[in-house]
Order: structure tokens, then sequence, then C-alpha cells
């Protein structure tokens, strides 16, 4: 067994409020889907962010892959670790869902023959392959979610965050959700899910489940 | 104390920001200073929020400060380079008193910050503001944050995607911020859009007037602090007029 | 007396393709009514268009009427028409912008000017109907997802409209709100208030008692 990821005695305080998330010790195994549950605003969210790199510990460390996040830049984090906010409109901002598959590309001028085939690739396989003209604003939430994580896909992380993906989306596209979370099991990607619904934990029943209660994680 | 009617709360933030827009002189902005100061202590100020703006201002308090020294070149020399000199006695003082002006102001700011916004909306209510007004400022006030936190949302995720934002050049910088200012903005469009029509739906804007649910009333503290704070403000106008 | 009655409704959003050609459609009191079709169909602007959205806040080109107990929609004020008319939307983040769940259902009322007393009734008597009388003086944001439906759907009851009009409300709700939101359903029904929804779901048929499908711009009744 792969250990993707290691927090050990991690402490986060918020500077605005009395909240504070404190994680003694927790490890994601890499090509499983583990849950991470909870009521809202008790810290599922912040844990998350913890282990992206996008809020930085008070205190303790987490580990991506044997590396200590705190001497990672955010964009090395992002190559291992895919962070899908619960929000997915929030990380899409490039006008059509074919310039968004292609931001970063434009952005480093790179070469492009390999990834334009990539993100094809992913467009296809997640039912976006008609849309790439389209602008994101009129995709409905489930399309955006599922453009969102093909651009998190292009940079090939090894573990993947979803943040609450199910808010939102109807049943239809829920059994889409599911179906696209097997898949990249197969693949054999680590995934953490963030969710407070009945419905996906029992569909990942067997999955070993965090729990985080007033800003104490627990298994 | 931090149960003071609003209306209370705005007059003296009336009078702690015309107060440092007026005064000039480095004495009175520091009196301004501690009574404003005093004020903050008192009404219960968002304090977190204003720590965290004070810091983030305070490079460019510093510049200011910076500019005057250099650019004042009046009063008594202070501080000489071989024969020259760098620091003098006015921009010192001007330097002081433009930054004590940005922390009354802010302070004031944070009063009104740390006070609920259903009593300002039904304060605004009774002094006959148009209600129209005072939405506007407060889903102004709520919508700003919002504004700044998708876009640095975005900057996040992109990040995430691989793209180290410290090792672009400065234009590619520029040129990617401007690629995200016009998403964030088109989003704060169609979220207005859509918010226009959920309090449409409500009714808000159906009658020329609406009532308040909730009930602010001046109580004799509030009548008797108003009214120490009207002399205060009047003795000082005068007393900075009349006794330079 | 039909509750809502859609006459011979046509609309289009500019020079585009029509969405809408000449659909008829209508609401009895008591009675819930749902309307199915694919997405993109134009059951929304439908919705938009029975609720006066459009052309109050959206435009296009809009030919019929729709009657609200007998009286054209477009004559009524837009007191008038809030008074009666109540549209829950999809997304309840959009739905609710105050602090608390108090401010949130005072909102409303006060717009309609009425005295605090009534107001305070008003409150009490949504929260309760959506059972979360206990969270009066959260704050919203604390809420989950579909606790704050039914807060928004509350704030819509606060105004004891005679008809309602919900845009896939359900779709976003996990089993135990779509319940208690059902239950509210059946009560407004008894009540003789007129429901028209938007609902693919096979599930909340049982709610109806009539359906329409749109589909191509075309609108016609389904049986049960």
């Amino acid at each position: 067994m792969t250990v993707a990821i290691s927090v050990t005695d991690l402490v986060f305080g918020y500077q605005k409020g009395n909240f504070t998330l404190s994680c003694p010790h927790l490890r994601l195994e890499q090509g499983k889907l583990s849950l991470i549950t909870g009521a809202n605003g008790s810290g599922k969210t912040t844990l998350a962010k913890l282990i992206c790199g996008i809020l930085r510990p008070s205190g303790g460390s987490v580990q991506i892959f044997g590396q200590a996040t705190s001497e990672l830049s955010l964009g090395e984090i992002g190559r291992q670790v895919g962070y899908l906010f619960q929000d997915p409109s929030r990380q899409l901002f490039a006008g059509t869902v074919w310039k968004e598959m292609t931001f970063v590309d434009h952005l480093l001028e790179s070469e492009q023959g390999t990834s334009t085939k990539k993100a094809q690739d992913l467009l296809d396989r997640f039912g976006l392959g008609e849309l790439k003209s389209r602008s994101i604003y009129f995709l409905s939430g489930g399309e955006k979610q599922r453009l969102a994580l093909c651009t998190i896909l292009m940079g090939e992380p090894r573990f993947l965050i979803l943040d609450e993906p199910t808010v939102g989306l109807d049943k239809q596209n829920r059994v889409i959700l599911y179906d696209i979370l097997d898949d990249l099991l197969r693949e054999g990607r680590g995934i953490a899910v963030i969710t407070h619904e009945n419905e996906l934990i029992e569909r990942f029943a067997g999955a070993p489940q965090i729990k985080v209660e007033r800003g104490q994680v627990s298994l | 104390m931090s149960r003071v009617d609003p209306r209370v709360k705005l007059f003296w933030v009336m009078l702690c920001t015309s107060g440092a827009l007026i005064f000039v002189r480095l004495p009175w902005m520091a009196g301004l200073l501690l009574f404003c100061r005093l004020g903050t202590f008192s009404f219960g100020a968002d304090r977190k929020a204003l720590r965290g703006r004070l810091a983030r201002f305070l490079p460019l308090f510093l510049l200011i400060l910076l500019v005057h020294i250099v650019f004042v070149r009046t009063g008594t020399p202070l501080l000489f380079i071989r024969k020259y000199p760098i620091v003098t006695f006015d921009g010192l003082m001007r330097g002081a008193t433009t930054l004590m002006r940005f922390f009354i102001i802010l302070c004031s700011a944070a009063v009104m910050a740390g006070e609920n916004t259903r009593r300002v909306l039904a304060a605004f209510s009774k002094m006959k503001v148009p209600y129209l007004f005072s939405f506007m400022l407060m889903i102004a006030l709520r919508f700003l944050p919002t504004f700044s936190t998708s876009f640095s949302d975005a900057l996040i995720a992109l990040q995430l995607r691989g793209v180290e934002l410290k090792r672009l050049s400065l234009v590619k910088k520029l040129r990617l911020y401007r690629d995200l200012l016009l998403p964030v903005v088109a989003d704060a469009v169609v979220k207005s859009r859509v918010l226009a029509v959920v309090m449409e739906a409500r009714g808000f804007g159906a009658m020329p007037r609406r009532t308040s649910y909730l009930e602010v009333r001046m109580t004799l503290r509030d009548w008797v602090l108003t009214g120490v704070l009207f002399v205060l403000g009047i003795v000082a106008l005068g007393g900075y007029y009349f006794f330079p | 007396m039909n509750a809502l009655e859609g006459r011979q409704i046509s609309f289009s959003y500019g020079r585009g393709k029509t969405l809408l050609s000449q659909v008829d459609f209508y609401v009895q009191p008591g009675e819930c009514v749902i309307l199915q079709g694919p997405s993109g169909s134009g059951k929304t602007t439908l919705c938009h268009i029975a609720g006066g959205i459009i052309p109050r806040s959206f435009s296009g080109d809009l030919e019929g009427e729709v009657l609200l107990f007998g009286t054209p929609l477009h004559s009524l004020s837009l007191a008038d028409v809030v008074k009666n008319v109540g549209i829950l939307f999809q997304n309840p983040d959009s739905q609710l912008f105050f602090p608390t769940v108090e401010d949130e259902l005072a909102f409303g009322p006060e717009n309609l000017c009425l005295p605090r007393e009534e107001i305070a009734l008003r409150i009490a008597e949504a929260l309760d109907a959506v059972e979360m009388s206990s969270f009066r003086l959260v704050e919203t944001d604390t809420l989950s997802h579909g606790q704050k439906q039914r807060i928004a759907l509350a704030a819509v009851l606060a105004l004891r409209p005679r008809v309602l009009i919900l845009d896939e409300a359900f779709s976003q709700l996990d089993t135990a709100s779509t319940a208690i939101v059902k239950g509210v359903l059946r009560r407004q029904k008894e009540l003789g208030q007129a429901i028209f929804m938007v609902e693919n779901g096979e599930e909340h048929l049982e709610l109806a008692e009539r359906v329409y499908e749109l589909q191509g711009g075309q609108i016609r009744e389904v049986a049960l």
C-alpha cells in the first residue's frame, strides 16, 4: 500500500472567528476512495484546503507522496493533487470549453501538439466533446463540474480531492459522477471525497470514512 | 456599549471623518485619533478585520510617510547627509498627520463594519433614507468581498493546475490578471441579475415604502450621547479655527 | 375559475429561434400541476412567464397572456402579483441574501409594508411549515443545502401566495428535505393553493393532479 497523503499533528485556526481544526493523525491511501464526512461548517473543506496547500497549517505537517507541503509551491502540489471546488465555476474562467482546457498551455506558450490530443480525449471521455466551443456560462452545473475535472486531469495529478461534488447535481448527473469516480479509481488514482450526503456515502459503503466534527478529525 | 443605536455611531463616524479631513495640524489630529480609538473600543468595532486591513495598507502607509518626508522641504532640517537635509520637521509632521488621517478613517469604518447590517438598514429607514439607496449600499458591501474571493480563487485554481505564478514574467502576469478580471466581472454581473430577479419576486420595490421588522429605538442614553458628541464637535471646530 | 392560466403563449429570446409556440396551460386552486420536458425545452422560461419575471425583469418577444384568477398578469401591480404568486428557484444560495434566517423571512412581508406584529406571525408560521422553527436566529451561511432551500421556501410562504411556482426546486435536495418540502406542498394543496412545478423525476408525480410535457416549443397534457 502506498500512502498518498499523510497528516501529522495538524493544527489550524482562522484569523477571523474562533474556529480551530485539529487532526492528530491521518493517512489516505493511493488507489482508493476515502470519504471525508461531517456536518456543514465542521471543517471538512478547511482540511482539504490544508492538504492542497491553499491554507497553510499553524502547526504540524502535511505530506503528499512523502514530501512536506511546506516545502512545495502550489504549482508543485497541483501536479500531484487535484482539487475540485464545491462550486466548480470558481475554477473556470477562460470563456469557452476549449479555451479553458488549453488555458495553461497558452499562458506558458508551451508545445501544444500532445496536450491538444490529451484535451480532446479528456473532453470525449467526459461527454463534453461536442461542447468545445460552448461558452462556460451556458454549461449546466454537471457539465461545469466535469469540465473542471477535465482541466484538473490535464495536469495528471495522482490524487484527487472533491469537495461536496454531489451538491447542486440532479439525480442523472449524480449517477454520471459516480461512474466517473469508479473510472478514475480503475486508473489507479487516489480519491478523497468530501460529503455530507447519505446517497454518496451509501454508494461507496466500503470506503474508509474520516469524520470531521467541530474541527476534530477522527477515523 | 455595543448596542448603541446605529444612528449615533453614524454621527460619530461623520464627526471623526470630517475632523480627519479638516484638521491639518498635528496636535489636533492626534487628539482626534485618541477620540476615535476611544470610540472603536467602546462601540465594538470589528477588530480582526481592522487589524487585517491595517496590515494590508501598511506598505502604502509607509510610502505616504516617505513621500512626505522626501518632498516637503520646509521647516527645520532634522537629519543631514553631508550637509544636505534629508528629513525636515515639517515633512515629518505632515507625514504623521496624513498617516493618522488614514488611520482614523479606517477605524471609523471598522465600527460600521462591526454593526449588524439589518440594524443599519433599519436605522437608515428611520432617518427617511430611501430604501432603494440603503439596499444598494448593503448589496454593494456584501458583493465586494465575493469579488475579491472569486479573483483569488481563480488564481489558486490556476496555480493548482501547475502554473508557477512566481516564475511568470511581468508581462505574462499582467496579461493573466487581465484575462481573469473579465470572467470575474461577468460572474458578478450574472449574480447581480439573478439577485435582482429573486428580490423582485419577493416584492422588493413593489411599494414606495417598506416596513422594518427589526426596530431600532433611540434610548435616553443614545440621545445624551448624541448631544455630547454634537457639543464636542462644535467646540472642536470652534477651537480649531479660533485658537490656531 | 383557474388560479393560473396561460393563453396562446409564444416566446423567443430576441432574434433566436422560437422557444415556446402557442402554449396553453392552466392550474386550478388546490391542484398541483407538473411540467416535464428535456433540458433546454423552455420549462424555466415558461415558469418565468407564468410568474411575471418575463417581461418584468427579462426581455424577449412575448405573445399571448397569463391570467391570475382571471385578471391579466400585465395589468396587475408588482405588489398584487407578489401577494398572489410565490416562486421558488433551483439554487438556494442565490435566493438567500441576509445574514440570518429571521432577516430573510422578514424581507418579503416588509416589502409589502405589513405591520410588525403581522410579520412576526408570518415568520413563525412559515418556519413551522418547513419544520425549522428552532433555526430562527441562525446564520444562513451555516445551514446545509437542503436546509437553505427550506428557508427559501419559507421566505416565499411568508408572503402567503395563492399560487406557488417551483422551478426544479427539488433537484438539489437530499431525501430528508425532499420529504419535508413534499409535506409542505400537500398542505398547501389542502388549503386550496395552486401549485405549478417543473420537475422531471418520476418520484414527484405522486404530488400531481395533472402533468404537462413541453417539447419542441409545444405543450401537451400527458396521462398520469
